[in-house]
């Protein structure tokens, strides 16, 4: 039972797990911060950009100025952004049979996985997983193609010459591995593998092991994973949350008793509390418009934006913020904001009743009817002629190094009116800015991270009780900026194991059983003693079926009846032929009535010996030991077969037969 | 109606009030209607000594009588006729009418009647305990207790089940203890006054030894309600029975202390409390500094923090103890921040003595929610010991501060350091209760003197915590609380002020003007309010204020959906817009003119708000601008519109302000000009108006700070034609064409006037078109008026008249009533 890390991205997780004879890998999350290495795509054509110094060292030796541009200080790649592949080599990806996905934004890997690498399993995931999942892959290519880059950057790769490169690009790890965008094909190619489930659907895989989706409450259609045979259960814990947002609260019960549960995705600003953050979040935008300032919001399309329009909804007549419209640009806008309204059995209870009245879940449909929040697939076209300011964009990517995000930072940067409102936690926000600095405009960062913070998760262990807890290493200690937050780690007892990119683990098993079915012919041939009340013993002979991870006790086959003919002109293979078994023997030797039993027939001079396990008696006239012991007696006397079997059946003579 | 009146008429409703008591078949109205009926004949003796009750009202006697000797008297009646009868004898004359009847025994002594048999109901008891105790005014009344020894049985009442009974009865025997009938005359000879007689030290003596034996019993009620009986009647002990007393008690008290049993040493220390406002305290054999000293030992933490803030607050109390008590109190905080903060000399007796306490401290502090409560408990005696200067014997006011400091941060989950990590940390991140309690203590540290070096890292922190997201609303309201504190304690330095209001404040005020939570908001606001009023006459805050874009952001509030956040936005910007331009401070965005504009937006929210608050406020703060030293200049054009609004609302607060910024009007006219003109400009404001309307006005408050001010008016004007020697001009109205004009009419003089048709008055006496000020306020019954709405509103309503028609409306309440109901 082994555990390979593909990815050491705690909240981006790509496991496989090896369990009885299946090859499952859990997630498949892309790390994108990658891409901060990049310069960003402009939409529009930047003046600013397309003049940036070339890099070259500064003896002259390298001069990289083709694919390295030196931007506010720091050197950017110029070239299509990358991305950090899963682990390709640790296994081979074609022995992985299935991929469970938890959530949308852990499957962003799919297509490097399944295209072009023999892999022929079957992807699980919920629905609106997949559709929403599609929709943000279809934004991830649209934003790449739409500026398309002629020639790809490699020299820099060269470990003789990154080593050489300014921070951070000299630090950046595996670079050999990042690649280039997948293609809408590949994309398409990936999603036709996915088997929807739905929560509690128990799926069997092999007839080995059962798995099955529970509520995480992150997301919509977000999930555990119950991965479990007849005796071993594994938890898989990604992405969880706790908070009443739009998704179905978490099933925490169905985690109970398991022997491993892997846990990931924990929240990644373990310090920022979401109720907090969405309240700097208004207030800030509040005060950027009625100063008469714009707000800029990078954000992935589906998600925490869904809430933070329901709270902005709320807020917004308190707030006072007069008629400043809403913009949500994407390529999926439209999409991403219907999608939301039609997942209703995956909501929260409250958002599931409206549909019933019937409402949208969502109030974003009232603020689209009302023309204060308008959607548009990207800057160019309606919007530019309907464009008021000012207003509150939301747009991708939070990156800042693709997508219509870059025309505003282009656009707004130069004023100190206008604010950018960092709500996504996947990226450093300084790092997403550097391209953009000198910057004017005011920046605020409210990291909204829904998923489980460590109080959370030490509640949550403390209730369901796992044998066994597997996690990324940096869950193990506190975050390196504040190592006296002890409160900030995983504090469990056993510890848990920890795992890094790379890295494999056996999971601990104390459990070896295997299930199996008898025949009903079989059973009724079983003749059942009862040896305490309430467990009965019966002998079986039969013959053991294994197919499929199935396990059937069939009779044994009768013998063929003899040939009719007396000549036998070959000996015939016979199945083994069965003798009747010999009663098994339960009970124990009482040691006081087998003394006197013994004396009876006529061995009197005993010595008794006591030993950890039981006794030993010295039958010294007749040079003979008996060993009483829990699990076994042992008759030791040499060539004297009557006074073995005598005492043989006095020793039966104590014990139950069956 | 006057007072004397309303008795006479409720002293003829009281003899069908007895007999409907009496009835046993009608039920009271409410439960309430007893004690109020008690409290009013307790206040008709009160008011008269000499005026012997029982003789005016026969049917009182026969009713207690008849009550005490029925064997069905309703348990409540009887405890209420018990009550009524330990009143009325409580004077020597009523005793003795009570007792010719032999009353007081059948009520006190219980001789046989309703008292003996109902003695089960607790009620009765209660009663019997509250009745004699009430009786026990005079030495006659001592004199029948120990004749029929009646002691043992409240000795007996002390510790029974039911409380009421108990502490009632606690009460008399502190009374008891506590006896003496001053003021000693020369006539009165040693046995009237009581004090010493023998009846007093026999009952006395059975009290004393009872409590001793109750201090050493194993029953945790009987020694709880003896300290308690020691606890209330020592204060007022007097020699020899206080020695007597203590003699009995020292001994199980120091066994009480030894022991720490449980739950009682509280009540130990409030014994020793009480004890220490005697002359005790200065007895060395009475030991109570000892023994107080001793409490502190107490091995729960908490209860020992709580002996020690009572020892602090004490008065009287030696310099080491007092000490020793502080180290008490800090300790949890010193444990935690790992800052050294005792006061008492390393090594000396007490210093071991208070760290003997620290194992078991440790231990509790190590678990979250006592971690959390001794920490809440040690802060918020520091707040509270640091506002009454006691805490700090040898001023160590920083170290706590910065102790307190550490916390704070610790709180927000910043690393401690320099201060030595300590597991408990981990409690304390993010706990709002701690955070609260913290701020207390440095709201109230903001006083001592002492701490002030520490101002510059106080903002910090503060200013920390008003820019973090995770701060609670109550925590945020504290912070602004302490921030003023801080701020305006002391002047601070030029530059630091521009850095602190330009770079922090500001910036983090104006996020939380646009907070969420409107309880953040609305502080915030009223923050702004007071910090302008404190600092506009610094140069770093009028710069502050207008180059922040602050003024915007709270224009923008006026339109705030909360109707609280409007009004606070209105007093912070009447403020705020008045705040000085200094030179040099930026004029981005603000025009000169904008204290106009924003007079006009005030306007336009008194005449158009939906809610009250706002539009108290706008009139308050033209309260505030008309007295401050720079009104906005448009204002004296405004005033007439504002005050005509102002009277006409439907508001009465609104309207009350209205009248007292008339007032403030009239105050500055009457300053500056000759009377004539004065009046002439107020009547241009329509001040008067303003007067006339707020008379008539239905609600009360109004009415009567008009009849206030026009009764200010009559005596100015009244006072200046005297010194000026001539009756003086004094503007004139002409009443009818002015619907307050008429309204005043038909109430000053009877006349209606609503008949009056255009074409000319009705023949006959008609008061005259046109009437001088002077005029209208010397005949106005101004005086009549305004004693009629002294009285409260609900003088009628809740008049003992009232509550006795109420309990006799039960009886008349016929089937026609009856049929109403439903």
């Amino acid at each position: 039972m082994k555990l390979y890390c593909l990815s050491g991205h705690p909240t981006l997780p790509c496991n496989v797990l090896k369990f009885k004879s299946t090859t499952i890998m859990l997630d498949c999350g892309l790390d994108t911060t990658s891409v901060l290495q990049f310069l960003p795509l402009p939409l529009v054509h930047s003046q600013r950009l397309s003049k940036l110094p070339g890099w070259v060292s500064k003896d002259g030796a390298i001069n990289l100025e083709k694919e390295l541009k030196e931007c506010a200080g720091r050197v950017f790649v110029d070239s299509q952004p990358e991305f950090c592949l899963p682990e390709k080599e640790l296994l081979d990806l074609s022995t992985i049979d299935v991929i469970l996905i938890s959530n949308y934004h852990c499957m962003m890997a799919l297509p490097y996985i399944t295209e072009h690498t023999g892999f022929t399993g079957t992807v699980y995931a919920t629905e609106p997983t997949l559709q929403i999942g599609r929709l943000l892959m279809e934004e991830l290519v649209n934003f790449m193609e739409r500026v398309p880059k002629a020639h790809s950057a490699t020299c820099w790769k060269n470990k003789e010459i990154q080593r050489l490169l300014p921070s951070p690009l000299k630090d950046a790890q595996d670079v050999w591995a990042w690649k280039r965008c997948y293609s809408m094909q590949e994309v398409n190619s990936a999603l036709s593998r996915v088997q929807l489930v739905g929560y509690s659907q128990k799926v069997e895989l092999f007839g080995a092991v059962q798995v099955t989706p529970l509520s995480s409450g992150y997301s919509l259609g977000s999930s555990n994973w119950i991965i479990q045979s007849h005796y071993e259960k594994v938890s898989y814990v990604s992405g969880s949350s706790l908070l009443t947002t739009h998704p179905q609260p978490m099933d925490q019960s169905s985690l109970k008793n398991s022997d491993v549960l892997i846990l990931t995705g924990l929240t990644q600003i373990p310090t920022a509390n979401p109720d907090g953050m969405l309240g700097e979040f208004c207030s800030n935008l509040a005060m950027t418009i009625r100063a008469g300032g714009n707000v800029l919001v990078p954000c992935h399309s589906s998600g925490v934006i869904y809430d933070l329009l329901e709270c902005l909804y709320q807020f917004m007549d308190s707030a006072n913020l007069g008629t400043a419209p809403f913009y949500f640009i994407s390529p999926v806008a439209n999409s991403s904001l219907e999608f939301s309204q039609i997942f209703a059995e995956w909501l929260c209870q409250n958002k599931q009743s409206k549909v019933y009245l019937p409402e949208p879940p969502f109030p974003h449909a009232e603020l689209v009817q009302t023309n204060k929040l308008k959607h548009y697939p990207s800057i160019h076209g309606d919007f530019s002629s309907e464009f008021r300011q000012p207003c509150v964009v939301f747009t991708g990517h939070p990156s800042l190094r693709f997508g219509d995000v870059v025309h505003f930072m282009e656009l707004w940067g130069k004023s100190g009116l206008n604010t950018i409102i960092f709500t996504e936690p996947d990226f450093s926000y300084l790092d997403a800015l550097a391209p953009y600095q000198p910057l004017a405009m005011k920046c605020v960062y409210c990291p909204i991270d829904t998923r489980l913070n460590f109080h959370q998760v030490s509640k949550l262990l403390k209730e369901v009780q796992p044998l066994h807890v597997v996690c990324p290493e940096q869950y193990t200690q506190p975050p390196p900026s504040q190592s006296h937050r002890s409160d900030l780690m995983l504090e469990l007892q056993p510890p848990p194991m920890s795992y890094r990119r790379c890295g494999v683990l056996g999971l601990p098993f104390r459990r070896r059983y295997e299930r199996i079915q008898i025949l009903p012919e079989l059973a009724k041939s079983l003749v059942p003693s009862e040896i305490k009340p309430g467990i009965s013993v019966a002998t079986v002979s039969a013959v053991l079926h294994s197919k499929d991870n199935k396990h059937v006790l069939q009779p044994v086959p009768k013998p063929a009846p003899a040939p009719p003919t007396k000549k036998r002109k070959r000996v015939q293979e016979e199945p083994p032929e069965c003798l009747a078994p010999k009663p098994l023997l339960s009970g124990a030797v009482p040691l006081e009535a087998f003394l006197a039993a013994l004396h009876k027939h006529g061995i009197v001079e005993v010595k008794v010996e006591e030993t950890p396990d039981g006794h030993i008696l010295h039958l010294q006239a007749e040079d003979a030991l008996i060993q009483l012991e829990e699990d076994g007696t042992h008759i030791v006397c040499d060539n004297n077969e009557p006074l073995r079997t005598a005492l043989r059946d006095l020793v039966l003579r104590f014990l139950q037969k069956f | 109606m006057s007072q004397g009146t309303m008795d006479s008429n409720c002293i003829a409703l009281l003899p069908g009030v007895l007999t409907f008591l009496s009835d046993p078949k009608q039920s009271l109205p409410d439960d309430t209607c007893l004690e109020k009926l008690l409290d009013w004949l307790t206040s008709i003796i009160n008011e008269d000594d000499d005026r012997n009750l029982l003789d005016q009202q026969p049917c009182l006697l026969e009713f207690i009588s008849s009550m005490c000797e029925s064997k069905t008297t309703d348990p409540i009646i009887l405890s209420f006729t018990l009550k009524l009868t330990g009143l009325l004898a409580a004077t020597k004359k009523g005793f003795s009418r009570l007792e010719e009847r032999g009353v007081v025994r059948v009520a006190f002594a219980r001789e046989g009647g309703a008292v003996r048999e109902q003695w089960e109901e607790a009620s009765v008891r209660c009663g019997w305990l509250l009745g004699l105790r009430r009786m026990l005014e005079h030495h006659r009344a001592m004199l029948f207790i120990s004749e029929n020894a009646l002691t043992k049985l409240i000795l007996q009442s002390q510790c029974e089940k039911s409380l009421f009974v108990a502490a009632a009865a606690n009460q008399l025997l502190a009374q008891i203890l506590n006896f003496h009938h001053p003021p000693i005359t020369a006539e009165q000879t040693a046995q009237e006054n009581g004090h010493s007689s023998p009846e007093w030290i026999t009952v006395t003596t059975e009290i004393v030894g009872q409590v001793g034996g109750a201090l050493v019993s194993q029953e945790h009620f009987r020694v709880l309600q003896a300290l308690r009986l020691l606890a209330l009647s020592l204060p007022g002990c007097r020699a020899p029975l206080l020695g007597s007393v203590w003699r009995v008690a020292l001994g199980p008290l120091e066994v009480l202390v030894e022991a720490q049993t449980n739950n009682l040493s509280l009540p130990v220390m409030e014994v020793l409390q009480a004890a220490a406002t005697t002359e005790l305290f200065s007895q060395s054999e009475a030991r109570v500094e000892e023994l107080m000293r001793a409490t502190l030992k107490e091995r729960d933490p908490k209860t020992a923090i709580r002996c020690a803030s009572a020892i602090i607050r004490q008065q009287h109390c030696s310099e080491p103890l007092k000490r020793m008590a502080v180290g008490i109190v800090l300790q949890p905080l010193e444990f935690i921040t790992g800052s050294p903060l005792q006061t008492l000399p390393s090594g000396s007796g007490d210093a071991k003595e208070v760290s003997g306490l620290q194992p078991v401290l440790e231990d509790q502090l190590s678990q979250r929610s006592m971690c959390i409560s001794l920490l809440s408990l040690s802060l918020s005696s520091v707040a509270e010991l640091s506002l009454s200067n006691s805490l700090f014997v040898d001023a160590p006011v920083q170290p706590v501060t910065e102790a307190v400091l550490q916390l704070l941060k610790v709180s927000l989950g910043q690393s401690p350091s320099p201060a030595p990590y300590n597991k408990s940390f981990v409690h304390l991140i993010g706990c709002s209760r701690v955070q609260r309690c913290g701020l207390d203590a440095l709201i109230s540290l903001s006083s001592c003197e002492g701490g002030q070096g520490l101002r510059q890292e106080v903002l910090n922190v503060l200013l920390q915590y008003l820019q973090s997201p995770d701060s609670d609303p109550t925590v945020l309201q504290k912070t602004l609380q302490a921030l003023l504190k801080w701020i305006c304690s002391e002047e601070l330095e030029e530059c630091t002020q521009t850095h602190l209001f330009t770079q922090n404040l500001f910036p983090a005020l104006m996020k939380r003007v646009c907070d969420v939570h409107w309880e953040v908001r609305d502080s915030t606001l009223e923050f702004i309010t007071e910090l302008t009023v404190n600092s506009r006459d610094s140069a770093a805050f009028s710069s502050a204020v207008w180059g922040s874009g602050i003024v915007s952001l709270l224009l923008a509030c006026l339109d705030d959906s909360e109707s609280y956040v409007r009004a606070s936005a209105i007093s912070a910007l009447s403020q705020a817009v008045t705040t000085p331009r200094h030179q040099g401070a930026p004029n981005a965005n603000s025009p000169h003119s904008l204290p106009d504009e924003v007079l006009t937006r005030l306007t336009d929210i008194l005449a158009q708000d939906d809610e009250a608050f706002p539009r108290r406020a706008v009139v308050k703060a033209f309260i505030a601008w008309l007295s401050g030293p720079r009104p906005p200049p448009s204002l004296d054009q405004s005033l007439p519109g504002l005050l005509a609004l102002g009277i006409d609302d439907l508001d009465w607060e609104v309207k009350v302000h209205t009248l007292a910024l008339t007032e403030t009007l009239m105050d500055k006219t009457l300053s500056r000009c000759s009377l004539a003109e004065a009046l002439g400009k107020l009547q241009e404001y329509g001040a008067f108006s303003v007067f006339f309307k707020g008379l008539l006005d239905c609600d009360r408050p109004v009415a009567q700070k008009s009849c206030q001010l026009l009764l200010r008016l009559r005596e100015v004007i009244k006072v200046k034609c005297e010194s000026a020697g001539s009756p003086g001009d004094t503007p004139t109205f002409q009443l009818q064409s002015h619907q307050w004009g008429k309204d005043l009419l038909r109430k000053w003089k009877g006349v209606d006037v609503s008949d009056w048709s255009a074409e000319g008055k009705p023949e006959g006496h008609w008061p005259k078109e046109e009437v001088s000020l002077r005029e209208v306020v010397s005949q106005l019954d101004l005086e009549g008026m305004q004693q009629a709405l002294m009285r409260s509103s609900d003088h009628v309503m809740a008049s003992p008249q009232s509550l006795m028609e109420d309990i006799l409306a039960v009886t008349q309440q016929g089937d026609d009533n009856a049929m109403d109901c439903y």
